[in-house]
């Protein structure tokens, strides 16, 4: 066996396990202790190919002789940080670039210092992960107690600075300008610190130096590059889509205005009517009849206009004006089935950013809010309730509507299950994918007395 | 030891509460007694900060002639005692806000102008706390928590009829009572552990074995107590069977 792959093999051995601690830090740091399949496969297959790079590195170092390549693993590590931020946390852009220089930064700096507190006690087994050849048989068994250490250790120290930073982190969260500042800094920060490793680790040489230099921006640049079109293609379907819904429900919006305004005058038609009534009571002076006409007929007309445009006006503190829309699209529609279906909003908090993609969410509120109608053109009456709320940064939506007593929640959990007729109540299950989707919403549905509830928490960070 | 708190603007409204309270006391002689009676919630929130409380039982009005509401009080006490039972007092005869209920999840409502009702409904309301109180410790009064952000859900052990993995989305779990379906983040194997009468009996279902009807061998199913019905697998049954005995035994 060649010399160069001796050593490259020593180094997969060295690399595996200080990798393997690495991401798991990247994982510690997220909060997330939950593992699924997805993430652990993403984890060992980015661990394997971190040991890779390092051994190709090595590798390629030792036969050129010229350290050409002994940026490779580092950009190799940058590049699956910032997959597995970006495609498995579904982080964005920003803040998985943050996250994995705080993680790499973190996990170098832990490294040296547990080499360095290793050599200063053993000074003649130098471990950290460069080891210098010639390798001896025994590197491989005093690689052991430092590969323990080091792993307690980085953990130990993880969880303490995840909860050390509690507060900072939530004020990060919230604040954009914040994470644009920390970003500049994390990119800078990052070329400078690999620039100088570099320039560390040629001493002066400035042809290989440069050489390596070249390297380095050709890695790191093109991986950056390709990055940055993948997340902007994405991010462009992204608009276009939740441009074409927005469109949608504003069309569906002006068109359900539209008919209200026809409404209004047809009202405005029956209020001079009513009023005609009214002077027909006063001219004959029947007293009694009047007042009889009055709470029969103009008290209970009045409660509605008053709670129905009360209903509409509450839907101002939701901002975002898709689910505004939405929802004022849907609660008109109630509105207009019959006079004995009563709606009404409560929205006392205004709702700014909800933690979930938008398109998503005015689907899932569409057919919550499309099975209430269902129900309540099937009774004819009813009240239909729309609650939205915050709670820190969760945001619950709670759509609660009359329904025929008879139906049982274990009617609706089973899949294809229709309130009326063929081709309807595909919805639930429909919600239930589409909620089920998404790891931070939570769905409630719940039937008892007749009533029926269901309500969307939508988990912030 | 049941600690009960008022708060309550109206003096004579005040007192009424007070005296249901004490009638209580005198009657049933439950651990449990009036720890403070105050008008503003501003008093509450001191009391609790100077004597911490633990699943304290709290009637607050929500009308309070003060600068915080009955409802925003009942959020700064769920801070305080996250294992609150509230009790909202109000007037409005006509359905009692969603946000009340959902957001402070308060276990109910007294309602002011029904002054025949008042003290049938309260005692009432201590009754279930009390009971609730008693059963703290034991699983029955265990609460299985979903907790989405900020938001949190409680749902009694004593009600959960199963857990199921969602069908076509392995890390979300599906908790199924009588009345609920709540769909939440999790897996199965974070629930087969939760207590003795919480059993796996097949890959993706977790049962509550008090809630169980019948077990049908041959057809490899359970029939729940709601008529629901669930699959069991031939390498679980016998384990199964045994639970369920050991359970009513």
């Amino acid at each position: 066996m060649s010399y160069a792959l001796q050593y490259a093999l020593f180094t997969a051995y060295l690399s595996i396990v200080v990798y393997m601690v690495v991401f798991i830090v990247g994982k510690v740091i997220t909060q997330d202790w939950k593992w699924n399949r997805k993430e652990t496969i993403f984890l060992l297959i980015a661990v394997l190919l971190a040991t890779l790079s390092r051994s190709v590195e090595i590798y390629l170092t030792t036969i050129f002789a010229g350290a050409y390549f002994s940026l490779l693993s580092s950009s190799a590590l940058i590049l699956l940080f910032l997959l597995y931020f970006y495609k498995i946390k579904y982080y964005s852009f920003r803040k998985s670039f943050i996250l994995m220089f705080i993680v790499l930064l973190f996990a170098t700096v832990l490294e040296s210092a547990v080499a360095l507190v290793f050599t200063s006690v053993f000074p003649n087994l130098y471990f950290g992960l460069s080891v210098v050849p010639p390798i001896h048989a025994q590197h491989f068994l005093h690689y052991i107690p430092y590969a323990l250490l080091y792993s307690t250790v980085s953990l130990v120290s993880t969880v303490l600075l995840v909860k050390v930073t509690q507060s900072l982190r939530t004020f990060i969260n919230q604040n954009t300008q914040a994470q644009t500042v920390l970003l500049w800094i994390s990119v800078i920060s990052t070329i400078i610190i690999l620039l100088a490793a570099n320039a560390w680790i040629m001493q002066g040489d400035i042809l290989i130096f440069s050489w390596n230099t070249f390297f380095l921006f050709t890695y790191v640049g093109a991986s950056i590059l390709v990055f940055i079109f993948f997340t902007r293609e994405l991010k462009i379907k992204a608009t276009i889509q939740q441009k074409e819904t927005e469109q949608q429900a504003m069309s569906f919006y002006l068109h359900q205005l539209e008919e209200h305004l026809s409404g209004m005058r047809k009202f405005k038609h029956d209020y001079l009517n009513i009023l005609n009534a009214l002077y027909g009571f006063i001219l004959a002076g029947d007293w009694d009849g009047l007042a009889n006409y009055y709470t029969t007929k103009i008290e209970p007309a009045s409660a509605i206009i008053v709670t129905d445009e009360f209903a509409l006006e509450n839907l101002s503190n939701i901002q975002a004006p898709e689910i505004k829309g939405i929802l004022a699209l849907k609660l008109m529609i109630a509105q207009n089935i019959s006079m004995d279906i009563h709606t009404s909003v409560e929205a006392h908090e205004e709702i700014g950013a909800i933690p979930v993609d938008s398109i998503s969410l005015v689907r899932m509120l569409g057919i919550i809010m499309d099975n209430a109608i269902e129900e309540l053109e099937t009774l004819g009456k009813g009240d239909l309730v729309i609650a939205c709320f915050k709670t820190g940064n969760t945001v619950t939506f709670i759509v609660q509507n009359t329904c025929r007593p008879a139906i049982s929640l274990r009617d609706l959990s089973q899949t294809g299950f229709t309130n009326k007729g063929e081709g309807h109540g595909l919805g639930l299950s429909n919600l239930s994918e589409l909620a089920a989707a998404h790891p931070n919403i939570t769905l409630q549905t719940s039937i008892a007395d007749g009533t029926f509830t269901q309500r969307l928490i939508i988990g912030g960070e | 030891m049941l600690h009960v708190i008022i708060c309550e603007d109206d003096p004579s409204q005040r007192v009424r509460i007070e005296k249901i309270v004490h009638k209580y006391i005198l009657e049933e002689d439950p651990a449990m007694d009036l720890a403070l009676s105050a008008g503003r919630p501003t008093d509450v929130l001191d009391y609790l900060k100077a004597h911490p409380l633990k699943s304290g039982l709290y009637f607050l009005d929500v009308d309070l002639q003060s600068e915080m509401n009955g409802i925003e009080l009942g959020a700064k006490i769920r801070e305080l005692d996250t294992s609150a039972t509230i009790v909202f007092i109000t007037t409005h005869t006509d359905k009692v806000p969603l946000v009340f209920r959902y957001k402070v999840e308060a276990m109910d409502y007294i309602l002011k102008d029904q002054p025949q009702k008042i003290e049938a409904r309260t005692r009432e309301c201590i009754h279930l706390a009390y009971q609730r109180y008693l059963n703290g410790n034991s699983p029955e009064g265990k609460h299985f928590v979903v907790k989405t952000g900020d938001q949190v859900l409680n749902v009694p052990y004593a009600e959960i009829l199963f857990f199921e993995t969602h069908p076509t989305i392995r890390h979300k779990l599906i908790l199924h009572t009588a009345t609920e379906r709540i769909e939440f983040r999790g897996f199965i194997k974070d629930v087969e552990n939760l207590g003795p009468e919480f059993c796996q009996c097949h890959k993706s279902f977790c049962v509550n074995i008090k809630k169980i009807k019948r077990v049908d061998r041959t057809k490899l199913e359970i029939e729940m107590s709601n008529g629901e019905i669930i699959p069991i697998s031939t390498r679980r049954m016998t384990e199964f069977l045994d639970r369920i005995e050991k359970s009513t035994n």
